[in-house]
């Protein structure tokens, strides 16, 4: 029997408030410094900036594994503190970046199961979310496997799983897509979505500015320790001097666009580009064969 | 250095495994209590453990036997997590050595627990201590934990040995006769050991000066960083005179400690040696109503002594000039990286070779030798030795660590019988002095003639060796196996306990119950018994778990030289009709007996049949199903708990080294050994860094699950 962690189709995302949070680490070094935000139930949210811009300190700030020297956090109206880490421990789960930190258990099934047991359910609910999660994430048939046998990408994976049978409410990924090949990218990455879709709440710090645009409704953008923008992703990717700014670009086929025409079109996905040009073409806006084929028109002249 | 399994009888090895288990119980008692006050303490322990005993697994180039061999990291880890977590993991470390490559053993698990754990780290961390206190640089203080931990190593486990094998009253007589026979093998990898642990600690400060003070290897105030030429150099707070006295008094103390012993284990092989000295065995068999008789081969009649020391001269050259001229074409035709599995264990060029000198050399030789090789870790992977032929400096030390354990040979009866009357070496010299004395004319062949002929047997058998190697060896190395599972390759071990068969089918507990009641009864049941549980495993290993017979066989070799010289050692010192006697100018015969080598033979196929059940045991089920099964059997619940993340990290440790590994070569394929050396330690100290940090992460990771609802 397969038991999902939530009980029903749709999940109770978690909101999560960042009331001007700041954090200095014991040798002196700002890492974050008055951070302000907000992120609604249900949101998936990107947090994005160059290295060392305070992303991953962020994330841990969210989940207690750091307190911050200033300000507060709190989950659903629970301050993050150590008293309730247990208690948001819970409700929101961790994705670290590398899975070895992560998977800490000779084998598949004793590390999905790890989470579970310690929430105090019975066997055959353990069994039940150790199956569900081992399913929707693509790893059942390797349960009885040792963790040192998996691939890194199965690693991901089996990590996820684990996080997932906790049944969490939110989830915060340190960059989950690093070093995976671009097939399991897709795969982890519509499976973060599916969750979403269902109300999970997903924030995720990533560099990857080709693929936010697919799966993120909001961005964060940190620079030195401090929010640079905020807000939807179409209004943070409008323009390209704020990602510059935090030492990163627009996705490809933006600059792609910017070479078919003047305007201020500025498409972030393969999909939206498609549409656009589809629809300047039918306006009479673009006219794609100087562009397309400059040879056989000049020879043709 | 570990005691294999089936070598102590029943009665030792419930008495040794009963002090261990009480050590073990102390110190997961501390380790609890630690937890307890912090609890990342427990996966600190357990991936510093895992990162020792990864390093452990890394071939490091031994000059002395032109060989390369392991760590044992027992007083590195001492240091590292303190001395009784350290006995904590050694048993661990000793549990999964016995499953996966048979090394040591379960019936022996107390007796090595009780020398490598208790002994090893608490002389490694006191000596440590000791040096810290007065002022030591971290190298030297961990040099001197390496080399001494080592060395207290050796003679506990010579004192067991001694104990079980020997009669009681011949017992300490035995264990420094076996004491001695370690020492010219084992002292250069104590050396090493002290080179590796001092390495380690000082560039792990170099590195990471924040966690040398968390991991309290000196005084807070010891590190300081000076800036020059705009890099960060950290170092020690150098001693004062007064520390430097201090430390050459402690030196001098150990050293008398160390003499001392070694007067002791002299003193204790003087005189009478019951059994072995031909005079005292013909009387004690005369006693018993067994009067000795005409042996069937007899060198003391004509020349036959010459020619077989000559031709054990010339077989011992050859082997030596094939080996070496395959090393060199190993260097030019390969730059394979010797890499975990691909390895050869110090001990197998000091045991067996340790064995040979001795058994050149006397009859106490012989058998102190014999025992030295069955117990060290022996030829685990001497095939492997030619993987390091790479060094310019292996031709000079080859050659003069097979002269060093020949002199040896000849030295240690005389030093062994106190008053020198054999000892040859004298002998040489007082007849080397005065040519026209009468030892030169003798027709038995006196000492100086025998010297001559064994010399000359081995320039002869080197020539004769190397030529035919680069006649026949053909262009490639011959010993190339690297595909195939040594005897430390835990991954291949690991690879076959997670195969399905009929065997890992049946439950982890069963197995283990069965397990230990047929090693209990391997001990006291007879050669029967014992011949047929071989049998049954070692069909059972190639029929059912489908390993490699080559494979099968390199991992039953260590195990088959322990039987060896099990054999020539209870040949040589069990009293009895005498089979072979080779006279030996102005000493005792070397008598072997018949009733010696068939007691030699039952204990050898104890110990094999012993190693064939564990090795069907660790490749027949996966480590994390025996953890389990220990947990059912009520085992600590912490120390099943620390053996689960052990197991899980061991393998990331281990890849992360052979990538290290392989960097390091990759940028200097043929250094000399000093840099090599540097580059392992450095590697050593990159590993506990990065499982240091790891393991703060393992814990964050545990928390964020409920860990602590569990601790």
């Amino acid at each position: 029997m397969m038991n999902s962690p939530w009980g029903s189709s749709r999940i109770d995302g978690s909101a999560v408030t960042i009331a001007r949070a700041g954090f200095v680490y014991p040798g002196g070094v700002r890492a974050l410094d008055g951070v302000d935000i907000t992120v609604r139930s249900g949101d998936f949210t990107a947090v994005m900036g160059a290295n060392g811009g305070g992303k991953s300190t962020m994330l841990k700030l969210l989940v207690g594994l750091l307190h911050p020297t200033e300000g507060s956090i709190a989950i659903d109206d629970v301050d993050v503190n150590r008293e309730t880490f247990n208690q948001v421990a819970a409700t929101v789960g961790y994705l670290f970046q590398d899975p070895n930190d992560q998977l800490f258990c000779p084998t598949v099934a004793a590390d999905i199961a790890y989470g579970p047991e310690n929430l105090g359910l019975g066997d055959a609910e353990v069994r039940g979310r150790v199956e569900w999660s081992a399913k929707t994430c693509g790893v059942y048939e390797l349960l009885e496997r040792p963790i040192h046998a998996l691939s890194y990408g199965q690693k991901k994976r089996v990590a996820l799983a684990g996080v997932l049978a906790m049944g969490p409410r939110a989830l915060v990924l340190d960059e989950p897509s690093a070093s995976l090949d671009p097939m399991a990218e897709t795969a982890l990455m519509r499976l973060l979505k599916g969750l979403n879709e269902r109300g999970l709440t997903v924030i995720m710090a990533t560099h990857d500015v080709d693929l936010i645009p697919l799966y993120a409704h909001r961005v964060i953008l940190l620079r030195g320790g401090q929010v640079a923008a905020e807000g939807p992703l179409t209004e943070v990717f409008a323009e390209g001097t704020a990602l510059e700014a935090c030492d990163l670009r627009l996705p490809r086929i933006a600059y792609l666009f910017d070479i078919f025409c003047d305007d201020s079109t500025r498409p972030l996905t393969v999909g939206q580009a498609r549409k656009e040009l589809v629809r300047m073409v039918e306006q009479g806006r673009l006219d794609l064969v100087p562009i397309l084929l400059p040879k056989e028109r000049g020879g043709a002249a | 250095m570990h005691v294999a399994e089936g070598i102590l009888p029943a009665e030792w090895a419930v008495a040794w495994a009963v002090p261990a288990a009480g050590a073990v119980a102390i110190g997961l008692d501390r380790l609890k209590k630690r937890t307890a006050d912090d609890p990342s303490f427990k996966s600190l322990v357990a991936l510093m453990g895992a990162a020792v005993f990864a390093i452990s697994l890394m071939p490091i180039p031994v000059p002395v036997a032109g060989s390369v061999s392991h760590p044992a990291g027992t007083p590195l880890a001492a240091i590292v997590v303190g001395p009784w977590a350290s006995v904590v993991l050694a048993g661990l470390a000793l549990l999964v050595q016995a499953l996966f490559f048979a090394h040591g053993g379960l019936t022996t698990l107390g007796a090595n627990i009780l020398s490598e754990g208790m002994v090893g780290s608490f002389v490694g961390f006191g000596c440590f201590w000791l040096a810290r206190r007065r002022g030591a640089s971290l190298f030297r203080a961990g040099f001197l934990a390496g080399v001494f931990g080592d060395v207290a190593v050796y003679l506990a486990t010579a004192t067991e040995l001694g104990l079980g094998l020997f009669p009681w009253n011949g017992s300490l007589r035995g264990a420094g006769a076996l004491f001695l026979a370690f020492l010219p093998t084992q002292l250069p990898l104590a050396i090493l050991e002290g080179v590796f642990t001092g390495g380690v600690l000082r560039s792990l400060a170099q590195l990471r000066p924040d966690i040398a003070r968390g991991l309290r290897l000196g005084p807070a105030d010891a590190v300081s960083a000076t800036p020059r030429g705009g890099r960060i150099h950290h170092h020690w707070k150098r001693g004062s005179r007064g520390v430097r006295v201090a430390i050459v008094v402690l030196a001098v103390l150990v050293a008398v400690v160390l003499l001392g012993g070694l007067l002791w284990a002299i003193a204790a092989t003087t005189g009478s040696w019951v059994g072995i000295d031909a005079g005292i065995m013909e009387r004690v068999a005369e006693e018993r109503g067994r009067a000795a008789r005409t042996p069937f081969i007899n060198t003391d009649v004509g020349d036959l002594l010459l020619f077989v020391f000559f031709g054990g001269a010339v077989v011992a050259g050859a082997a030596a000039g094939w080996i070496v001229q395959g090393m060199r074409r190993a260097r030019s035709t390969t730059s394979r990286v010797p890499l975990l599995g691909s390895h050869a264990v110090g001990g197998a060029a000091g045991g067996p070779g340790g064995a040979a000198a001795g058994a050149v050399g006397g009859p106490k030789g012989a058998a102190a030798g014999a025992v030295g090789g069955a117990t060290g870790d022996a030829a685990g992977g001497s095939l492997r030795g030619r993987t390091i032929g790479a060094r310019r400096w292996v031709w000079g030390l080859v050659v003069a660590v097979l002269l060093a354990l020949f002199l040896w040979g000849w030295l240690a009866p005389g030093l062994a019988l106190g008053p020198l009357e054999g000892a040859h070496l004298r002998t040489v010299a007082r007849v080397m002095a005065d040519p026209s004395g009468q030892q030169v004319l003798s027709a038995r062949g006196g000492d100086a003639v025998l010297f001559a002929f064994t010399i000359a047997g081995l320039l002869l058998g080197t020539t004769a060796g190397w030529s035919a190697s680069r006649r026949f060896g053909g262009s490639r190395p011959r010993l190339r196996l690297p595909h195939l599972h040594g005897s430390h390759d835990i991954r291949g071990s690991d690879r076959h306990a997670w195969r399905t068969t009929v065997l890992s089918a049946v439950d982890a507990r069963v197995k283990l119950a069965v397990g230990a009641v047929l090693l209990g009864v391997n001990l006291v049941a007879g050669r029967g018994f014992s011949l047929l549980l071989l049998a049954a495993c070692l069909v059972a290993l190639l029929a059912v778990v489908r390993i490699h017979w080559i494979a099968l066989s390199l991992r039953m070799l260590p195990a088959l030289v322990v039987g060896a010289m099990l054999v020539l050692l209870q040949g040589l010192t069990t009293p009895g009709r005498a089979l072979i006697s080779i006279a030996l100018p102005r000493l005792a015969p070397v008598t072997v007996s018949g009733e010696g080598l068939l007691a030699g033979s039952d204990l050898a196929a104890v110990v094999l049949a012993g190693v064939s059940l564990l090795l069907l045991l660790g490749l027949s089920t996966p480590l994390p199903a025996l953890l389990g099964a220990l947990r059912w059997y009520r085992v600590p619940g912490l120390l099943i708990d620390l053996g689960m993340l052990m197991y899980r990290y061991l393998f990331l440790f281990v890849e992360e080294a052979q990538r290290m590994r392989q960097a390091q070569r990759l940028r200097g394929p043929d250094v000399p050994w000093r840099r090599a050396m540097g580059g392992f330690n450095s590697l050593g100290a990159n590993l506990l860094i990065r499982s240091y940090d790891r393991s703060q992460r393992v814990y964050d990771a545990q928390r964020l699950r409920g860990g602590e609802r569990r601790q």
